[in-house]
Protein backbone atom coordinates (compact mmCIF):
# COMPACT_ATOMS: atom_id res chain seq x y z
CA UNK A 1 0.00 0.00 0.00
CA UNK A 2 3.26 2.76 0.90
CA UNK A 3 4.48 2.31 -2.44
CA UNK A 4 1.16 2.68 -4.36
CA UNK A 5 0.56 5.80 -1.55
CA UNK A 6 3.59 6.82 -2.56
CA UNK A 7 3.83 6.37 -6.03
CA UNK A 8 0.67 8.44 -6.69
CA UNK A 9 -0.13 10.64 -3.87
CA UNK A 10 2.58 13.39 -5.34
CA UNK A 11 0.22 13.38 -8.43
CA UNK A 12 -1.92 15.25 -6.85
CA UNK A 13 -1.69 19.22 -5.56
CA UNK A 14 -4.14 18.40 -2.49
CA UNK A 15 -6.75 15.74 -1.33
CA UNK A 16 -10.10 15.72 0.45
CA UNK A 17 -10.33 14.11 3.95
CA UNK A 18 -13.95 13.20 4.69
CA UNK A 19 -15.13 12.17 8.41
CA UNK A 20 -18.64 12.76 10.12
CA UNK A 21 -18.97 15.90 12.39
CA UNK A 22 -21.12 15.44 15.87
CA UNK A 23 -24.34 15.06 14.08
CA UNK A 24 -23.14 12.18 12.37
CA UNK A 25 -23.26 14.00 8.95
CA UNK A 26 -20.32 13.60 6.25
CA UNK A 27 -17.77 16.76 6.21
CA UNK A 28 -14.88 16.72 3.85
CA UNK A 29 -12.03 19.71 4.08
CA UNK A 30 -9.70 20.07 1.52
CA UNK A 31 -5.62 19.13 2.86
CA UNK A 32 -2.37 18.59 1.72
CA UNK A 33 -1.42 15.11 3.28
CA UNK A 34 2.40 14.71 3.60
CA UNK A 35 3.25 10.79 3.76
CA UNK A 36 5.80 9.75 6.84
CA UNK A 37 6.11 5.86 5.85
CA UNK A 38 8.49 5.53 9.00
CA UNK A 39 5.37 6.63 11.29
CA UNK A 40 2.80 5.15 8.82
CA UNK A 41 0.92 8.09 8.96
CA UNK A 42 0.22 10.82 6.74
CA UNK A 43 0.64 14.31 8.39
CA UNK A 44 -2.40 17.08 8.12
CA UNK A 45 -3.00 20.54 7.60
CA UNK A 46 -6.34 21.22 9.24
CA UNK A 47 -7.72 24.78 10.49
CA UNK A 48 -8.34 24.98 13.80
CA UNK A 49 -11.69 24.73 14.16
CA UNK A 50 -13.27 21.87 11.63
CA UNK A 51 -15.08 19.07 13.32
CA UNK A 52 -12.75 16.38 13.30
CA UNK A 53 -12.13 13.69 16.06
CA UNK A 54 -10.15 10.70 16.11
CA UNK A 55 -11.62 7.79 14.71
CA UNK A 56 -12.40 6.27 11.05
CA UNK A 57 -12.01 8.66 7.94
CA UNK A 58 -11.27 8.36 4.39
CA UNK A 59 -9.13 10.04 1.96
CA UNK A 60 -9.76 11.33 -1.75
CA UNK A 61 -7.59 12.07 -4.38
CA UNK A 62 -8.70 13.02 -7.88
CA UNK A 63 -8.30 14.95 -10.86
CA UNK A 64 -9.80 15.78 -14.09
CA UNK A 65 -8.62 17.97 -17.11
CA UNK A 66 -10.41 20.83 -18.77
CA UNK A 67 -13.11 18.47 -20.27
CA UNK A 68 -13.52 16.54 -17.57
CA UNK A 69 -11.76 14.06 -19.08
CA UNK A 70 -8.30 11.76 -18.04
CA UNK A 71 -9.51 11.70 -14.59
CA UNK A 72 -7.24 9.96 -11.83
CA UNK A 73 -8.67 8.92 -8.80
CA UNK A 74 -7.69 6.89 -5.95
CA UNK A 75 -9.36 6.25 -2.07
CA UNK A 76 -7.80 5.76 1.16
CA UNK A 77 -9.59 4.33 4.02
CA UNK A 78 -7.81 4.41 7.74
CA UNK A 79 -7.91 6.60 11.01
CA UNK A 80 -7.37 9.91 11.89
CA UNK A 81 -5.53 10.08 14.90
CA UNK A 82 -3.73 13.25 16.78
CA UNK A 83 -0.17 13.64 16.06
CA UNK A 84 2.18 16.28 17.84
CA UNK A 85 -0.34 19.21 18.42
CA UNK A 86 -2.10 18.35 15.02
CA UNK A 87 -3.51 15.97 13.31
CA UNK A 88 -2.48 12.72 11.17
CA UNK A 89 -4.08 9.91 9.05
CA UNK A 90 -3.50 6.20 9.10
CA UNK A 91 -4.07 4.89 6.13
CA UNK A 92 -5.13 0.63 5.85
CA UNK A 93 -6.02 0.24 2.50
CA UNK A 94 -5.69 2.02 -1.05
CA UNK A 95 -8.65 1.62 -3.52
CA UNK A 96 -7.27 2.41 -7.07
CA UNK A 97 -10.07 3.75 -9.05
CA UNK A 98 -9.77 5.94 -12.83
CA UNK A 99 -6.80 6.30 -14.30
CA UNK A 100 -4.62 4.83 -11.43
CA UNK A 101 -3.70 1.52 -12.09
CA UNK A 102 -2.94 1.52 -15.54
CA UNK A 103 -4.09 -0.15 -18.73
CA UNK A 104 -4.34 -3.28 -16.48
CA UNK A 105 -6.23 -1.78 -14.15
CA UNK A 106 -8.73 -0.35 -16.28
CA UNK A 107 -9.11 -3.52 -18.08
CA UNK A 108 -9.83 -5.00 -14.52
CA UNK A 109 -12.50 -1.77 -13.31
CA UNK A 110 -14.78 -2.12 -16.58
CA UNK A 111 -15.03 -6.06 -15.87
CA UNK A 112 -15.81 -5.63 -12.18
CA UNK A 113 -18.25 -2.78 -13.12
CA UNK A 114 -20.06 -5.09 -15.66
CA UNK A 115 -20.14 -7.47 -13.33
CA UNK A 116 -21.44 -5.38 -10.13
CA UNK A 117 -24.39 -4.70 -12.43
CA UNK A 118 -25.03 -8.06 -13.42
CA UNK A 119 -25.12 -9.06 -10.03
CA UNK A 120 -27.38 -5.88 -9.17
CA UNK A 121 -29.97 -7.15 -12.09
CA UNK A 122 -29.86 -10.65 -10.93
CA UNK A 123 -30.28 -10.09 -7.28
CA UNK A 124 -34.02 -8.23 -8.22
CA UNK A 125 -34.55 -10.40 -10.46
CA UNK A 126 -34.63 -7.78 -13.25
CA UNK A 127 -33.95 -8.29 -16.80
CA UNK A 128 -31.41 -6.57 -18.61
CA UNK A 129 -32.70 -2.90 -19.30
CA UNK A 130 -32.90 -1.45 -23.01
CA UNK A 131 -30.94 1.42 -23.33
CA UNK A 132 -33.00 4.01 -24.89
CA UNK A 133 -30.34 5.29 -27.31
CA UNK A 134 -32.62 7.57 -29.00
CA UNK A 135 -33.48 9.65 -26.14
CA UNK A 136 -29.41 9.63 -25.33
CA UNK A 137 -28.60 10.57 -29.03
CA UNK A 138 -30.73 13.65 -28.71
CA UNK A 139 -29.00 15.17 -25.61
CA UNK A 140 -26.00 14.43 -27.17
CA UNK A 141 -27.30 16.33 -29.73
CA UNK A 142 -28.64 19.11 -28.23
CA UNK A 143 -25.41 19.15 -25.82
CA UNK A 144 -23.27 19.90 -29.24
CA UNK A 145 -24.92 22.93 -30.47
CA UNK B 1 -25.04 22.54 15.43
CA UNK B 2 -28.63 21.87 15.05
CA UNK B 3 -30.30 21.44 11.68
CA UNK B 4 -33.58 22.93 10.29
CA UNK B 5 -36.06 20.23 9.56
CA UNK B 6 -37.09 18.71 5.85
CA UNK B 7 -39.21 20.86 4.08
CA UNK B 8 -42.76 19.10 2.93
CA UNK B 9 -42.64 17.89 -0.29
CA UNK B 10 -44.13 20.21 -2.70
CA UNK B 11 -42.95 23.73 -0.87
CA UNK B 12 -41.31 26.28 -2.64
CA UNK B 13 -37.50 26.63 -1.93
CA UNK B 14 -36.79 29.66 -0.35
CA UNK B 15 -33.06 29.63 0.73
CA UNK B 16 -31.23 32.56 -1.18
CA UNK B 17 -27.54 31.74 -1.33
CA UNK B 18 -24.46 34.17 -1.76
CA UNK B 19 -23.97 34.77 -5.64
CA UNK B 20 -20.77 32.94 -5.31
CA UNK B 21 -21.84 30.03 -3.66
CA UNK B 22 -24.66 29.80 -6.42
CA UNK B 23 -22.02 30.10 -8.97
CA UNK B 24 -20.01 27.51 -8.21
CA UNK B 25 -23.05 25.12 -8.04
CA UNK B 26 -23.11 26.09 -11.28
CA UNK B 27 -19.77 26.16 -12.94
CA UNK B 28 -17.81 23.39 -11.06
CA UNK B 29 -17.24 20.24 -12.99
CA UNK B 30 -17.51 17.92 -10.16
CA UNK B 31 -18.06 17.64 -6.46
CA UNK B 32 -16.35 15.52 -4.19
CA UNK B 33 -19.73 13.37 -3.20
CA UNK B 34 -19.84 11.48 0.11
CA UNK B 35 -21.74 8.54 1.70
CA UNK B 36 -21.72 6.62 5.16
CA UNK B 37 -20.61 2.73 4.75
CA UNK B 38 -22.47 0.36 6.93
CA UNK B 39 -19.62 1.12 9.37
CA UNK B 40 -20.04 4.43 9.39
CA UNK B 41 -16.97 5.71 7.45
CA UNK B 42 -17.30 8.53 4.85
CA UNK B 43 -16.42 7.46 1.84
CA UNK B 44 -16.11 10.10 -1.35
CA UNK B 45 -16.00 9.89 -4.96
CA UNK B 46 -16.29 12.85 -7.07
CA UNK B 47 -19.06 12.99 -9.00
CA UNK B 48 -21.31 15.48 -11.86
CA UNK B 49 -23.97 17.04 -10.17
CA UNK B 50 -26.51 19.38 -11.29
CA UNK B 51 -28.06 22.15 -9.41
CA UNK B 52 -31.72 23.33 -9.72
CA UNK B 53 -33.09 26.23 -7.37
CA UNK B 54 -36.43 25.66 -8.43
CA UNK B 55 -36.54 22.43 -6.53
CA UNK B 56 -33.58 23.44 -3.51
CA UNK B 57 -32.16 20.06 -4.53
CA UNK B 58 -28.89 18.62 -6.52
CA UNK B 59 -29.40 15.75 -9.14
CA UNK B 60 -26.98 13.57 -9.22
CA UNK B 61 -26.40 9.89 -10.67
CA UNK B 62 -24.82 6.77 -10.22
CA UNK B 63 -24.29 3.50 -12.28
CA UNK B 64 -25.82 0.35 -11.25
CA UNK B 65 -22.47 -0.77 -11.65
CA UNK B 66 -21.08 1.44 -9.01
CA UNK B 67 -23.50 0.82 -6.76
CA UNK B 68 -22.10 1.23 -3.67
CA UNK B 69 -23.03 4.79 -2.74
CA UNK B 70 -26.40 4.06 -3.40
CA UNK B 71 -26.29 1.72 -1.27
CA UNK B 72 -25.20 3.66 1.61
CA UNK B 73 -28.08 6.25 1.15
CA UNK B 74 -30.73 3.60 1.85
CA UNK B 75 -29.34 2.95 4.90
CA UNK B 76 -28.55 6.60 6.06
CA UNK B 77 -29.23 9.23 3.88
CA UNK B 78 -27.06 11.82 5.39
CA UNK B 79 -24.52 12.68 2.83
CA UNK B 80 -22.20 15.72 1.70
CA UNK B 81 -20.81 16.95 -1.43
CA UNK B 82 -17.50 19.24 -1.22
CA UNK B 83 -17.10 21.80 -4.18
CA UNK B 84 -13.56 22.29 -4.09
CA UNK B 85 -11.95 21.34 -7.54
CA UNK B 86 -12.34 24.71 -9.52
CA UNK B 87 -10.92 22.93 -12.56
CA UNK B 88 -11.95 24.40 -15.99
CA UNK B 89 -15.02 25.76 -14.39
CA UNK B 90 -13.53 29.92 -15.26
CA UNK B 91 -14.22 31.08 -11.98
CA UNK B 92 -10.84 33.01 -10.76
CA UNK B 93 -10.42 32.56 -7.29
CA UNK B 94 -14.07 30.93 -6.26
CA UNK B 95 -14.58 29.90 -3.22
CA UNK B 96 -15.08 26.27 -1.84
CA UNK B 97 -18.41 25.17 -0.73
CA UNK B 98 -19.31 21.99 1.16
CA UNK B 99 -22.93 20.93 1.36
CA UNK B 100 -24.67 18.78 3.67
CA UNK B 101 -27.70 17.11 3.20
CA UNK B 102 -29.98 14.55 2.92
CA UNK B 103 -30.03 12.55 0.01
CA UNK B 104 -32.93 9.85 -1.75
CA UNK B 105 -32.36 7.38 -4.51
CA UNK B 106 -34.47 6.01 -6.67
CA UNK B 107 -34.99 2.46 -6.96
CA UNK B 108 -36.66 2.25 -10.31
CA UNK B 109 -33.45 2.03 -13.15
CA UNK B 110 -33.47 4.42 -15.57
CA UNK B 111 -31.81 3.48 -19.12
CA UNK B 112 -32.26 6.86 -20.93
CA UNK B 113 -32.70 10.66 -19.96
CA UNK B 114 -36.24 11.16 -19.33
CA UNK B 115 -36.48 13.39 -16.09
CA UNK B 116 -33.40 14.14 -16.02
CA UNK B 117 -32.61 15.75 -19.36
CA UNK B 118 -30.45 18.63 -17.89
CA UNK B 119 -28.44 16.58 -16.44
CA UNK B 120 -27.60 14.78 -19.14
CA UNK B 121 -27.25 17.64 -21.63
CA UNK B 122 -24.61 19.22 -18.77
CA UNK B 123 -22.93 15.95 -18.17
CA UNK B 124 -22.64 16.02 -22.45
CA UNK B 125 -21.56 19.62 -22.65
CA UNK B 126 -18.34 19.57 -19.91
CA UNK B 127 -17.74 16.26 -20.43
CA UNK B 128 -18.18 15.87 -24.50
CA UNK B 129 -15.49 12.61 -25.13
CA UNK B 130 -18.22 11.03 -22.93
CA UNK B 131 -20.42 10.46 -26.23
CA UNK B 132 -18.24 8.26 -27.19
CA UNK B 133 -19.68 5.52 -25.00
CA UNK B 134 -22.82 5.25 -27.62
CA UNK B 135 -21.01 6.16 -30.72
CA UNK B 136 -21.17 2.55 -32.04
CA UNK B 137 -22.86 -0.53 -31.75
CA UNK B 138 -19.54 -2.52 -29.93
CA UNK B 139 -18.98 0.16 -27.40
CA UNK B 140 -22.73 0.25 -26.98
CA UNK B 141 -22.56 -3.50 -25.72
CA UNK B 142 -19.53 -2.89 -23.87
CA UNK B 143 -21.05 0.06 -21.92
CA UNK B 144 -24.39 -0.31 -21.71
CA UNK B 145 -24.01 -0.64 -18.27
CA UNK B 146 -22.86 3.06 -18.02
CA UNK B 147 -26.59 4.22 -18.89
CA UNK B 148 -27.74 2.01 -16.54
CA UNK B 149 -28.62 4.59 -13.70
CA UNK B 150 -29.70 4.87 -10.53
CA UNK B 151 -30.75 9.02 -9.68
CA UNK B 152 -29.81 10.73 -6.78
CA UNK B 153 -31.65 14.02 -5.27
CA UNK B 154 -29.97 15.80 -2.37
CA UNK B 155 -31.70 18.56 -0.20
CA UNK B 156 -29.26 20.61 1.32
CA UNK B 157 -29.54 20.85 5.45
CA UNK B 158 -26.83 23.33 5.72
CA UNK B 159 -24.10 24.58 3.58
CA UNK B 160 -20.42 26.21 4.69
CA UNK B 161 -18.15 28.14 2.12
CA UNK B 162 -14.55 28.91 2.24
CA UNK B 163 -14.21 32.61 0.47
CA UNK B 164 -11.19 32.21 -1.83
CA UNK B 165 -11.26 28.41 -1.26
CA UNK B 166 -9.14 29.44 1.81
CA UNK B 167 -9.03 26.20 4.21
CA UNK B 168 -6.86 27.30 6.72
CA UNK B 169 -9.75 30.30 7.81
CA UNK B 170 -12.84 29.48 9.38
CA UNK B 171 -16.09 29.11 6.93
CA UNK B 172 -19.12 31.34 6.39
CA UNK B 173 -22.33 29.36 7.02
CA UNK B 174 -25.26 30.25 4.91
CA UNK B 175 -28.43 31.12 6.93
CA UNK B 176 -31.39 29.37 7.07
CA UNK B 177 -30.38 26.96 4.56
CA UNK B 178 -33.72 24.06 3.60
Amino acid sequence: MWDEIEKYLPMFDSAVLNVTDPDGYPYSIRCHPVPDRTAGTLRLDIEEGAPVRIGQASILCHSHDQNTWNQKIFVLRGDLEEARGGWAFRPEKFVPSLGVGGPLGAMRAVIEIRRNAAGYLKRRGLPRPRIAWREIEAVKDRASR
Amino acid sequence: MSRPQNKMEGEAFRTSFPPEVEEVFREFRTCEFSTLTRSGVPIAWPLVTLWRPEEGRFVLTTSIGLPRKAFNIRRDPRVCMLFSDPTASGIENPPAVLVQGDAEVTDEIHAGTVGVEDYWERLYRIQPAGKIYSSNALLRYLTDWYYMRLHIFVRPRRVLWWPDGDFRRAPEEVDHVG
